[in-house]
């Protein structure tokens, strides 16, 4: 299947080769992401996408909100300090929530809901959550890299 | 892709940046998000007799999404409520000139708005 192989044979086994392998690179990424393989399953049974599922309760946009203010104070503050602390145990929390989040999904998507089905709904409001949460975890990736290089 | 020039100008000079006391009956407070991108905007008016006089932002997102909200208080201070019901995410798209990908940042914006006035007026009936 690797285009490599199909080198010297002709266009249209060389095409198709290419074809294979891209559509095998694509199953991977999504595979290999929890939040893109819930995803995927969640439109597969026509469950709705983010654009269709905008709202999320005030509490937790509430929280996003610290979450980025806890960030912002960390990036602002020196290192040791107690704002570089709450960004850790921030990142902590947040990882142990994201945990939590997809055991929720788990058993939400097993066995898989029907079209239609309110669980699909529930599901495209917790991956909008993920995102939520990836953000800022990455965010906070993001802190930890350059902090540990800044020493 | 290049941001605009207007855009990159609130960016930098965001206006009202800031908040209000969120607990006061003259206040109003929205909060929204873009599930999109994990973008999240709060957007809080002050309000007497049933005129907007004072409005802050606090947005954590890209640049287009802290220029639509800078420039909706820029738009709403001054107003009355109805008035400022009816900016609309389109208003926002045309004067920062913003490409289709970052359209679901006016779209904030004005979500933002009407959720702050819902809050204000949610507080006035209590």
């Amino acid at each position: 299947m690797h285009p490599d192989f199909f080198a010297t044979e002709g266009e249209e086994a060389r095409a198709a080769a290419e074809a294979a392998s891209a559509a095998l690179n694509a199953a991977h990424e999504i595979l290999s992401s929890d939040f893109l393989r819930a995803d995927w399953l969640v439109r597969s049974q026509g469950g709705p996408d983010e654009s269709h599922v905008r709202e999320m309760p005030q509490a937790f946009l509430l929280e996003v909100l610290e979450w980025n203010e806890t960030l912002e104070a960390a990036r602002q503050a020196a290192p040791g300090s107690p704002e570089r602390a709450a960004a850790v145990s921030l990142r902590g929390e947040l990882l142990e929530r994201r945990k939590q989040l997809f055991a929720t999904l788990a058993r939400r998507m097993t066995p898989l809901p029907q079209p239609g089905s309110p669980e699909l709904l529930a599901a495209r409001k917790d991956l909008n959550a993920a995102r939520y949460l990836d953000k800022t975890l990455s965010e906070l990736d993001a802190l930890r890299v350059a902090q540990s290089l800044s020493h | 892709m290049a941001y605009s020039n207007k855009v990159l100008d609130h960016y930098n000079n965001p206006r009202n940046v800031g908040s209000l006391d969120k607990a006061a009956t003259s206040v109003g407070t929205g909060v929204v998000g873009a599930p999109e991108c994990g973008d999240v905007m709060k957007l809080q008016i002050q309000v007497e007799g049933d005129r907007i006089v004072d409005a802050k932002f606090k947005t954590f997102g890209c640049g287009s999404a802290i220029a639509s909200s800078s420039l909706a208080t820029e738009w709403i201070k001054g107003k009355t409520l109805d008035e400022a019901l009816k900016i609309s995410n389109t208003q926002i798209v045309e004067e920062l000139a913003l490409p289709p990908v970052k359209i679901h940042c006016s779209v904030l914006a004005e979500d933002a708005i009407k959720s702050a006035i819902a809050d204000y007026k949610a507080k006035q009936q209590g």
